[in-house]
């Protein structure tokens, strides 16, 4: 299987090592990478609620970029995906914006027919095939491990944009990622209010970090409660929220019980049998032993 | 702007039982006074405070988490309202500093985040190919045709 990758802006700049092991999970499932210049995706976050019409303009570049060499894109962050499948959803559906992009992209010599898919990662790492392929290949089982998800809220909502599957009343989650980490060896945890908020956007967009933090605890605590020894993400702005997050909570709240968190790209990676340094878990600020010990 | 802005239907709006169910699923609105979903339909769409909503400070503390609009018993699309309400307050210059700097910074370098000498060091040390710049010229050329010069100095 050949597919581009689109790797966001926050992966390589900031934890580069998500992207090491996307690659390095790759190479152990022979899925080949192609690597295509995107721009920022933009987030769903930001460009979005200022100029609605320059962020649909820069995603449908962004889709265009992959449909010129035919390929689907993997996506390694929850905002990432929701930009381009919505963009791709209204482009698709919605005349006027469809021929209001049009003719901006057609002075740059492209053009959007909405002919790729958009994949998450753990979309397509739950695929059955997928699925198999990691099992037979597992180097280092994460058994005995119970791990936690938190697919953060662009990768399931709008429910009728981002899954297939209507959800009941927003209280069902995606499972896809509990398929991949039973693949894994380790056993799923479920917690209460499992489809809250990370509530990063608050901090990036508005420096209210405290109040951001305050999202981040609530979901923490139910975390906590629920004993896990490991949090997967999919999204590097959670990870960011959930990670550095406890060790600026545990400054205030010395005896805060922690747990190490991983995009679930570096869980895989390092199930496979990546080489440790390569994943850069260094980088983690709650360290990353209870993988390691696994 | 509004070329391609057409995120809701008032007339969907004057169902909205003002049950609050989007405000007690809201996870800003626990955390930030003055944050409130429900509210801010009531005064933008049924009392027509328009103006004095656009100017809110608070309306830029929605986390687009579409908790609200998932969990309304309507399926009133709020969070596209506030998008709306958003882009139509940056247009009369109610932007925070943050965004608008975030944005400056997406222009230039057509990435959400500032790399830095370190982001390219630790990619050589795993191994991983130095950071490529997207075409930022065509970028901004981009944002201009659709109208982002109308907020954002575009040079
Ligand atoms: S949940 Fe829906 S009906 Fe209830 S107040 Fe909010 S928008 Fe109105
Ligand atoms: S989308 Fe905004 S208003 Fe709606 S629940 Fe989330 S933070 Fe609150």
């Amino acid at each position: 299987m050949k597919i581009s990758l689109f790797t966001g802006c926050v992966i390589p700049i900031k934890y580069p090592g998500m992207e090491a092991a996307m690659r390095e999970l790759a190479r152990a499932l022979d899925i080949e990478l192609e690597d295509v210049k995107f721009g920022c995706c933009p987030a769903p976050t930001g460009l979005k609620t200022v100029h609605f019409d320059a962020w649909l303009a820069l995603a449908a570049r962004n889709l265009c970029l992959a449909e010129e060499k035919n390929l689907d894109i993997a996506t390694l962050c929850s905002g990432c995906a929701n930009t381009l499948r919505e963009t791709n959803h209204i482009l698709s559906m919605d005349e006027k914006k469809r021929l209001f992009v049009h003719d901006i992209l057609a002075s740059h010599g492209k053009e959007f027919k909405g002919s790729m898919k958009i994949l998450q990662l753990p979309e397509l790492l739950a695929r059955n095939d997928i699925l198999d392929l990691i099992q037979k290949r597992l180097k280092r089982p994460l058994t005995g491990m119970k791990i936690a998800t938190h697919y953060g809220c662009h990768y399931f909502r709008p429910s009728d944009i981002m899954l297939d599957e209507k959800l009941d009343l927003g209280y069902s989650l995606p499972y896809s990622m509990e398929l991949i980490i039973e693949a894994l060896g380790a056993e799923p945890v479920e917690y209460n209010r499992q489809d809250l908020c990370c509530g990063a956007a608050l901090g990036i967009n508005n420096g209210l970090t405290e109040e951001s933090l305050e999202i981040a605890a609530e979901k923490i605590n139910w975390m906590n409660e629920a004993e896990i020894d490991a949090l997967a993400v999919c999204c590097p702005t959670c990870f960011s929220q959930f990670d550095s997050g406890q060790a600026l909570i545990k400054r205030k709240k010395t005896g805060l019980r922690t747990f190490p968190v991983f995009h679930i790209a570096e869980l895989v990676a390092f199930a496979l049998g990546a080489e440790v340094e390569k994943l850069n878990l260094k980088s983690h600020k709650i360290p990353a032993g209870a993988l390691i010990n696994a | 702007m509004g070329k391609a802005l057409d995120l809701f239907e008032k007339e969907e709006f004057y169902k909205c039982l003002q049950c609050a169910i989007c405000t007690g699923s809201c996870p800003v609105a626990r955390v930030v006074e003055g944050f409130n979903p429900r509210e801010i339909i009531l005064r933008y769409i049924l009392y027509g405070e328009e103006d004095e909503v656009l100017g809110m400070k608070e309306i830029w503390n929605c986390a687009t988490c579409h908790a609200c609009q998932e969990r309304c018993p309507h399926n009133i699309t709020i969070s596209g309202l506030l998008t709306h309400i958003q882009n139509l307050a940056a247009k009369k210059g109610n932007l925070p500093d943050t965004m608008k700097a975030a944005m400056t910074l997406m222009a230039e370098t057509g990435w959400s985040i500032q790399a830095t000498p370190r982001s390219d060091r630790v990619r050589t040390e795993l191994g991983l190919a130095p950071l490529k710049r997207p075409d930022t010229a065509e970028i901004r050329k981009i944002f201009k045709e659709a109208g982002l010069d109308e907020i954002l100095d575009l040079k």
